[in-house]
């Protein structure tokens, strides 16, 4: 379903339950095409000035389109000093608006650079693949050296640690050449 | 007790891998084949072998590792490496102890902090009994300390030479920098002093 249309058929049904048949915007069974005559006369898409619930409603739910001074939420608080949601509102939007001023030319500056810089990330991506790629594939090699033969090996007497791992709860440096 | 004595004086022929207990899948020795074939390619000069089985009471991995090295001929060594370019990690599962032997070329490079520091990257697997993960792991652990060494030995050969020299000349050194005219070896006059 439409949300415009939705909003529109909530806010009949609230001011129906609110004003009962006193609204001049509802409708009733008998005064169909007085009630119709009234939502056209006041609908925000003939220009004219809202009179009606359903006016409101329309004018609420339709983007765009202003409310009168007298309908927007507290205006009767803005003239008793008091600071309403309203006006919190629009602070922000400037305090934003004046930061979006600030950053404008670093904006400009980002818009003017982005191709170099997309081509200076590309190259650094590249290269970095490259680098890997190249470290990947480096062989490494040992300088032989004479060592002496001991304990009558012939090609190996290099003796490593020993480990032991039959428990977990013992560390590791105690189980080391416990053997 | 000397080892030829406790494993026998005979020369053997083996795979690399030999697991002997039976403590790893089919997948499982692919995995460990892989990583012993990583590190061969990326270290020409260098092989891994891995045992698994039970030692003999009499017996120590040392020993084991030791004996091992200087009696197997490894069938499927790319390359036709000997065996004093070979590491050989054995795990016993019923003693739960593992080790590690390596040949002479890797003497100078490789301290047995650096073993301790290999196997203790697979002693979590193996206290789990994931045995093919944690020799994954000493392999890979093994692979990155030797490509180190190597840099090092690039940069400053001397280093590691100075690790493999006789006890000999190591006493001469000092002597031989403080007074490069002096020959190595040779003994200096004590200078007279006077009071």
């Amino acid at each position: 379903m439409n949300p415009r249309l939705a909003g529109i058929a909530a806010a009949l049904l609230v001011a129906g339950v609110v004003s009962g048949a006193e609204s001049p915007g509802l409708p009733k069974w008998n005064e169909g095409g007085r009630a119709n005559n009234q939502v056209a006369a006041g609908s925000p898409l003939t220009g004219h000035e809202p009179r009606t619930t359903v006016d409101l409603a329309v004018a609420a739910t339709t983007p765009g389109e202003e409310l009168p001074e007298k309908f927007r939420g507290g205006g009767a608080d803005t003239a008793r000093g008091g600071t309403t949601e309203f006006g919190k509102k629009t602070k922000t939007a400037e305090k934003k608006s004046s930061i979006l001023e600030k950053l404008r030319p670093y904006s400009e500056m980002a818009v003017r650079f982005r191709i170099p810089a997309a081509v200076a990330a590309g190259l650094l991506a590249a290269g970095w693949l490259a680098g890997t790629c190249l470290r990947r594939r480096v062989r490494y090699r040992l300088p032989v050296m004479d060592v002496e033969p001991r304990l009558g090996g012939d090609y190996a007497a290099g003796v490593g640690a020993v480990i032991s791992f039959a428990s977990a709860t013992v560390s590791l440096a105690s189980q080391r050449d416990q053997l | 007790m000397d080892a030829n004595a406790i494993f026998g004086g005979n020369a053997l022929r083996r795979r690399r891998l030999t697991d002997q207990a039976g403590i790893l899948r089919h997948s499982e020795r692919a995995q460990v084949d892989a990583a012993m074939a990583r590190l061969s390619r990326r270290l020409p000069q260098v092989f891994v072998a891995v045992h698994t089985g039970a030692m003999d009471e009499l017996a120590t991995l040392r020993q084991f590792g030791f004996w091992l090295l200087n009696r197997t001929t490894f069938e499927d060594v790319p390359g036709g490496l000997t065996n004093d370019s070979g590491i050989v990690i054995i795990i016993d599962p019923e003693s739960k102890a593992a080790g590690m032997a390596f040949g002479y070329l890797l003497d100078p490079y490789l301290e047995e902090a650096d073993t301790f520091e290999c196997l203790s990257r697979g002693h979590a697997h193996w206290l789990e009994q994931r045995y093919a993960e944690g020799i994954v792991k000493a392999i890979g652990h093994l692979q990155a300390t030797l490509c180190k060494r190597a840099r090092q030995a690039r940069r400053n050969p001397g280093f590691f030479q100075r690790k493999v020299l006789p006890p000999a000349i190591i006493a001469a050194v000092p002597r031989h920098v403080r007074d490069p005219a002096q020959p190595v070896g040779e003994q200096v006059k004590p200078t007279e002093v006077r009071p």
